[in-house]
């Protein structure tokens, strides 16, 4: 579940890591020999339910990926579904197809549609996500119910058999076979999950602006997650048209959706069982109520949705991890808040060391010539309310500059302009003699560009380490954010790196710490390591003392002074003598125009600041001229 | 050709009196209703009793949109506020509500295909640019424009309207302010099933009830929506149309293929607006 981060009972990731492991092979062990024995110890009747939970498992499985993992809440699983059943029914029925070459040609039909359907849904989130998956997964649905002629229409369509072999219409066999493909299924998942790639997908769930900022193209992630939740759809709807022995339009409706989602959100999202236990609960519960009391079936299960959203909202495995929890099971590791172990400032310019070269800056001699960034005639506005007004400035590589001026002088929507997360009414932007006026967010990063915000931007219910590891693969370690098929902890480079980092800004001992757990003052630390992790090559800080108690200030001034002298920082600082002391220029932002740019001794002394600052009479007249720029350079814009 | 295209307009109408009321629960209250077919088919079986007791569509009309705007107006009450605007927890409880309303009409109607008689004064048909037309059809096309202009001054024109804007802007400063947001939303939403109440009750005697039916119209005004744009009436307005007239020229062409005549043009609209026709631009982090 996205949006407000419900307190959950303490998740794994706050475990130890060893104790995480052990304790996740001991359910998943204990999970299979249950599986392997249930025939054995029920017969007959329950192998059917066994059956058929498996095959929700898998659906499950896939849709938790995208919910649990990524965030996006999707209604349109039955479209995968049901591209899986027909998919095997056409191909085997109407064209003859061997079942195996069917089941794998359903498979590529199953990533096809969600090709086609998440190339338009994982542009958008939340709510309008639900709309349009709903509608595309129904749209098929109703096109399936009317093209009787080749799908059966609402009848269905009879495989007459289904099976891959003989062998396979023995109820235990099939079981068997449902069993294996579901191993398979899982531990894929289960990789994906614990792979970098898995780790880039809970960012983008968490804090989807910061992963843009840090350098994700954070479509490409979310679009291939939408595929593989499709994949796991598709391989649970051919084996229910094989298991069940007709494509049903039933497959394709939203019921089908739904009983997914409700799988996954009765079970627990975000947790690796939580699925497979909502899909053993549901399907069982189903079958038994239903075939006692066929009538009343829909109508009790409208009421099970009604209570699950409304009284189990985490899910049972999250309400057992919680009981667990108090029952002396490993614990989260306790950590002493000590706000006051800051950073070894010089640990810091040591652990960062040079900046980046910029990616593509052709000839060396060149490069440095150009500004590290430069605007010109930039503008804002919303609707008609004008926030910024022919800003014109750049800064030399190297260069530090504070930004000033008072509260809604446009400095946090400037930054916003230059990181590319608000599009700028006009004027343009360049970066290192690039322009990036029209690009986004991680077009910026991937050219040097690194911010930090002015309101804590972290990933909340990731641990610090994984903050930093998130950072660094969207940067230096870029090379592995689509390694879906080797555990993150298996990159010992990128290991390595995070811990220096860490250790480099002192949050080393709350490496496996959850970020909300996280004193304030540990939380701007992080803030300012998570800009500074990918090396950048202009770094823009946003109120990095925002909040900040005294001693913490003047740990926070060692760390700004002990930053890369060639790494080019533009600060935005309410702290007067903060700012004075760390940069060379100021820029003074008045009414979105720049009053004054100059050094900071001039500022200081400067009568129009002072006044800005100390004197309302003053800001009064001022206003009055900021208003009415003097018109020159900037006419045309 | 064009007798298809003039009932895709009345069809189309009678899908703008139903969406509008979806659509405004979504624009300016950020719920989507799943409920929204099960009202519907509630809306048509109990409209055909009514209008056979009492004797008239008007009485059908009547009851069938008070009984949803209570029905709606509880559920908000009920459910819908507890989940703090929260799309996942909307859509499971409202589906578990569908549920529970399709399979209570299952049980009492018995489920078959009821259609309500037109109502006499408007049943005939007049010659329209050499077609025949039915006036009823015409009658939902007329409906349809008033619906659309009345809803447009009511939310833009009126305090209510500003009322409704405002605490939705910000809720915390509505508040402030005095506003009670809680009961002002219940209100809404009981306004918003009102109307899907009129389409219920309009929709009878021209689609009827048959199994299935609250997913097909669950199904048209989310294509509405999506393509029309967020909770904008216009662009429910302009996608109804296009559904509409897309729909029954398809029906009437290609009955076997007519949500795929639908599902393309979908697609096509948006590929180019993510957000719909009318939608409103992404703001940061949606």
């Amino acid at each position: 579940m996205q949006g407000a981060l419900p307190a959950r009972p303490q998740s794994p990731s706050g475990l130890r890591p060893d104790a995480v492991v052990a304790s996740r092979i001991v359910v998943a062990a204990a999970i299979l020999v249950l599986a392997m024995a249930l025939p054995a110890l029920f017969p007959g009747y329950w192998v059917t339910i066994a059956t058929l939970a498996l095959i929700y498992a898998i659906e499950a499985m896939g849709l938790n990926l995208l919910m649990g993992y990524t965030g996006l809440d999707s209604l349109g699983q039955a479209a995968f579904f049901g591209l899986g059943s027909y998919g095997l029914g056409v191909l085997t029925v109407r064209y003859g197809v061997g079942w195996w070459a069917a089941a794998l040609a359903a498979i590529a039909i199953g990533i096809a549609g969600a090709a086609v359907i998440g190339a338009i849904a994982v542009r958008t989130r939340g709510l309008y996500f639900l709309l349009i998956t709903a509608a595309m997964s129904q749209v098929l649905w109703g096109a399936d119910y009317r093209w009787g002629a080749f799908t059966g229409g609402a009848d269905g369509l009879e495989l007459g058999g289904g099976r891959p072999s003989a062998w396979f219409y023995s109820g235990l066999h099939f079981y068997y076979f449902t069993l294996a493909v579901f191993m398979v299924m899982a531990a894929l998942i289960c990789l994906v999950i614990v792979s970098p790639f898995g780790l880039t997908l809970k960012g983008i769930r968490d804090r989807e602006i910061r992963s843009q900022t840090l350098g994700y193209a954070t479509y490409a992630h979310k679009y291939l997650a939408f595929v593989i939740a499709g994949i796991a759809a598709t391989v649970a709807g051919i084996l229910s048209a094989a298991y069940n022995g007709i494509a049903s339009p039933s497959d394709l409706t939203l019921d089908q959706s739904f009983a997914a989602m409700l799988m996954v959100i009765f079970g627990g999202s975000g947790t690796m069982t939580g699925p497979i236990v909502g899909a053993v609960l549901i399907t069982a519960l189903q079958f038994e109520l239903s075939t006692y009391w066929a009538n009343a079936w829909p109508i009790i299960l409208g009421v099970i949705y009604v209570f699950a959203t409304i009284y189990l909202p985490d899910g049972i495995v999250h309400g057992v991890a919680g009981l667990a929890g108090r029952l002396g099971m490993p614990r989260k590791k306790e950590v002493v808040d000590d706000p006051t172990s800051l950073a070894a400032p010089a640990e810091v310019a040591a652990a960062l060391g040079a900046p980046r070269p910029v990616v593509g800056g052709a000839g060396s001699g060149p490069a440095q010539a150009r500004p590290a960034l430069a605007l010109d005639c930039v503008g804002k506005s919303f609707g008609d309310l004008r926030v910024l007004t022919d800003v014109t400035f750049s800064v030399e590589p190297g260069g530090r500059v504070g930004i000033i001026g008072l509260n809604g002088a446009g400095k946090t929507t400037l930054f916003h302009v230059i990181s590319g997360l608000e599009p700028p009414s006009g004027g343009r932007i360049s970066l290192f003699g690039r322009d990036v006026t029209g690009a986004p967010p991680n077009r910026r990063a991937a050219l040097g560009l690194s911010r930090t915000f002015q309101i804590t931007l972290l990933y909340p219910s990731l641990s610090v380490r994984e903050n930093i590891d998130v950072a660094l693969l969207g940067s230096t370690f870029r090379r592995y954010r689509f390694r879906l098929w080797a555990p993150l902890t298996t990159h010992r480079d990128l290991e390595a790196r995070s811990r220096e980092l860490l250790e480099a800004v002192g949050l080393w001992p709350y490496r496996d710490t959850e970020v909300r757990h996280l004193s304030y003052g540990h939380q701007r630390q992080l803030e300012i390591a998570l800009a500074l992790a990918p090396e950048p090559s202009l770094l823009l800080l946003d109120e990095p003392t925002a909040g900040l108690a005294q001693p913490e200030i003047a740990s926070m001034q060692r760390l700004l002074a002990s930053l890369p002298p060639d790494l080019t920082v533009l600060a935005v600082e309410h702290h007067l003598e903060v700012i004075f002391e760390f940069v060379e220029r100021v820029l003074v932002l008045h009414q979105g125009s720049v009053l004054m740019d100059g050094l900071p001794s001039a500022v200081r002394q400067d009568p129009q600041v002072r006044d800005l600052y100390f004197g309302a009479h003053a800001a009064a007249h001022l206003a009055a001229t900021a208003s009415a720029p003097e018109d020159g350079q900037c006419a045309t814009c | 050709m064009l007798a298809n295209v003039i009932n895709g307009i009345a069809f189309g109408g009678l899908l703008f009196i139903l969406a509008s009321g979806f659509s405004l629960a979504l624009g300016v209250l950020r719920v989507i209703n799943i409920a929204h077919g099960a009202f519907y088919i509630l809306c048509v079986y109990l409209g055909v009793t009514i209008a056979q007791i009492a004797g008239g569509f008007l009485s059908a009309l009547v009851v069938d949109s008070l009984v949803i705007m209570l029905l709606a107006a509880l559920l908000h009450r009920l459910l819908l506020r507890r989940f703090n605007l929260a799309p996942l927890p909307q859509v499971l409880a409202t589906y578990g509500v569908t549920l529970i309303i399709a399979q209570s009409v299952r049980l009492i109607w018995g489920g078959y295909t009821e259609v309500m008689d037109t109502p006499s004064a408007l049943d005939g048909t007049v010659l329209l640019f050499g077609t025949i037309i039915p006036v009823y059809r015409l009658f939902l096309i007329g409906v349809a424009i008033v619906l659309a202009v009345a809803l447009w001054l009511l939310i833009d024109r009126t305090q209510i309207g500003a009322l409704v804007r405002a605490s939705v802007d910000d809720e915390e400063i509505a508040r402030s302010i005095g506003i009670d947001v809680d009961r002002l939303a219940t209100m809404l939403f009981g306004f918003t099933g009102f109307l899907v109440g009129l389409g219920g009750a309009f929709g009878a005697p021209l689609l009827g009830g048959y199994p299935g039916v609250e997913w097909e119209i669950l199904t048209l005004t989310l294509i509405v929506v999506v393509v029309g744009g967020l909770g904008s009436i216009a662009g429910a307005f302009v996608g109804s149309l296009m559904v509409g007239i897309l729909w029954n020229v398809g029906i009437a062409y290609f009955a076997q293929y007519a949500y795929f005549v639908l599902f393309a043009p979908m697609i096509l609209v948006l590929s180019l607006r993510p957000r719909g026709l009318f939608g409103k631009k992404l703001a940061i982090g949606e």
